[in-house]
């Protein structure tokens, strides 16, 4: 789905909750469990915002974080981390991440305003880049 | 020490238990093999020093059946004239040593020496394999923390956010039942039971989950990891504890008197700012704790450079710590408070903190006095 929110997260019941979150926002939503997934829906379509896991069996988020880079450039990429990693923000900061958010949340009211300005940053390039 | 000694002849009891005696042991003395094993049964004896040639029982079966009953116990064997086979068959039985007859007391006391001696290294060993195992306990610990930390966070961030959907979600569910006529509702009462407690519930969720988000990210900084290292940089303890005293300023009992005595030179380190500033609140967390209800309450934090260490030392005139509790103060999980409002965490973490930056941490204490807490870190050269 174009447009939507890109969410990828090898816990299922993130995915739930984050999901119900966006849905409640009025935010359009997708899920995945797994990197490839991600980057085989990121061929499909365009996602302005895509918010990962750092840490996943298989491919990890900085690796997802570079592939997406070079794929789409202009896709958001936030990065969710758990307290023990918070060593591999910095990196993935480098790497191209605009943001990251420290699992468990503090709240859900920032996760879903981190995500509004992802989106309001992205729509401020196109227009800046290709002004209709 | 107590020696136990065994032979036939009356005699030998006697004038080899003066001997003993007058050297500064306790002598126990059995005529026979059974009698030996009753004494040994009914008093702790150190060692035996048993004749081998006896009736009914010789020193070799005692020495069997003392290795079945006691099998520490060191045992000396007394062989005779000539008796060498016997002798050797003795130390390949478990003696500790043998002594020939006629007994010189030279011998029969470099003999007992070198069996104290050799409990003495046994003693050691154990209390160093007791250490270790302490020790790796303390790491398996660290490590069991760590994993459980992380994998108790997966679960812990989606029922936090979930109940913070139920919040919002309850406030759409609240408005349609608050819109309803009252006519349609089969069940008033129930219907303002729930709207009355329906929050309490939710908001009660939420601070349980925050107490264990808390007690996770406690434990997973007990575990201590070597990344840390890289967050190091000069650090103005001056500073640190301007943090610390900021950010529990808003747990001190009303009207804690806070002094500071500070040395003139500005004390820097080389550590990680947060963790410092971390020891530093819980510290102070604890002497608010201990000042609670105190009539006169004053926390002194003093800085000071002695040598190569920068000292910290955080004091209240509180109640003291309990004589009981001082061992295990450090220990992780031990907490003086009530169920719920510690969790025991604090000190312990502090500890591997500490220890972490090659400090030392230690306190002093008398109940209905006070406590003075001292943490030491290496100065910057």
């Amino acid at each position: 789905m174009d447009g939507a929110v890109l969410i990828v997260d090898d816990e299922e019941e993130i995915l739930a909750t984050l999901r119900r979150c966006m849905v409640l926002e009025g935010l359009p939503v997708e899920t995945c469990n797994d990197p490839q997934e991600a980057l085989a829906k990121m061929r499909q379509a365009i996602y302005p915002v895509m918010l990962t896991d750092i840490m996943m069996p298989g491919m990890s988020g900085i690796d997802l974080l570079r592939e997406v880079r070079a794929r789409q450039p202009l896709c958001n990429v936030i990065m969710m981390t758990a307290y023990t990693s918070m060593d591999k923000v910095v990196e993935c900061l480098s790497a191209g991440a605009v943001d990251y958010l420290v699992k468990p949340f503090d709240d859900l009211d920032t996760v879903v305003a981190r995500i509004r300005e992802a989106v309001a940053r992205v729509e401020r390039w196109r227009q800046t880049i290709a002004p209709v | 020490m107590r020696i136990l000694l065994v032979d036939d002849e009356e005699a030998i009891l006697r004038s080899l238990g003066e001997v003993l005696k007058d050297l500064g042991y306790e002598v126990a003395t059995a005529l026979d093999g059974d009698e030996a094993l009753k004494q040994v049964a009914a008093l702790p004896v150190d060692l035996v020093i048993s004749d081998v040639k006896m009736p009914r029982m010789d020193g070799i079966a005692l020495l069997s059946r003392l290795q079945a009953q006691a099998p520490d116990l060191p045992v000396i064997l007394i062989t005779g004239h000539g008796d060498e086979e016997t002798a050797i068959s003795a130390l390949q039985e478990g003696a500790r040593d043998y002594l020939r007859k006629p007994i010189r007391v030279k011998a029969l006391l470099a003999a007992i020496k070198r069996v104290q001696d050799q409990q003495q290294l046994e003693r050691l060993l154990v209390e160093e394999r007791d250490k270790l195992v302490h020790a790796s306990r303390l790491a398996s610990l660290g490590t069991l923390a760590a994993g459980l930390a992380h994998e108790i966070n997966n679960p812990a961030t989606f029922v936090k956010g979930d109940l913070q959907l139920l919040e919002k979600s309850w406030t759409i569910i609240r408005q349609v039942l608050e819109d309803l006529p009252p006519g349609q509702v089969k069940n008033p009462q129930g219907l303002a039971f729930v709207m009355q407690e329906v929050p309490g519930l939710i908001s009660g969720m939420q601070q349980g989950m925050e107490r264990i988000i808390r007690l996770v990210r406690e434990m997973s900084l007990l575990s201590r990891s070597e990344k840390q290292d890289t967050q190091r940089t000069v650090v103005d303890l001056g500073q640190c504890i301007e943090e610390a005293l900021q950010m529990e300023r808003h747990v001190l009992p009303p009207r804690t008197q806070v002094q500071k005595v500070q040395d003139t030179i500005q004390l820097q380190t080389r550590a990680d700012a947060q963790q410092i500033t971390q020891v530093l609140m819980n510290l102070l967390s604890n002497a608010a704790h201990a000042l609670e209800r105190m009539p006169d309450p004053t926390i002194v934090v003093r800085t000071r450079r002695e040598a190569d260490w920068n000292t910290i030392e955080v004091e209240d005139n509180g109640a003291g710590i309990p004589e009981e509790a001082k061992p295990r103060i450090f220990d992780p999980f031990f907490t003086t408070k009530d169920v719920g409002r510690g969790t025991g965490l604090g000190l312990s973490i502090c500890r591997g903190i500490v220890q972490d930056h090659g400090g030392q941490i230690g306190f002093e204490s008398h109940e209905g006095k006070g406590t003075r807490f001292w943490v030491r870190l290496p100065a910057l050269a």
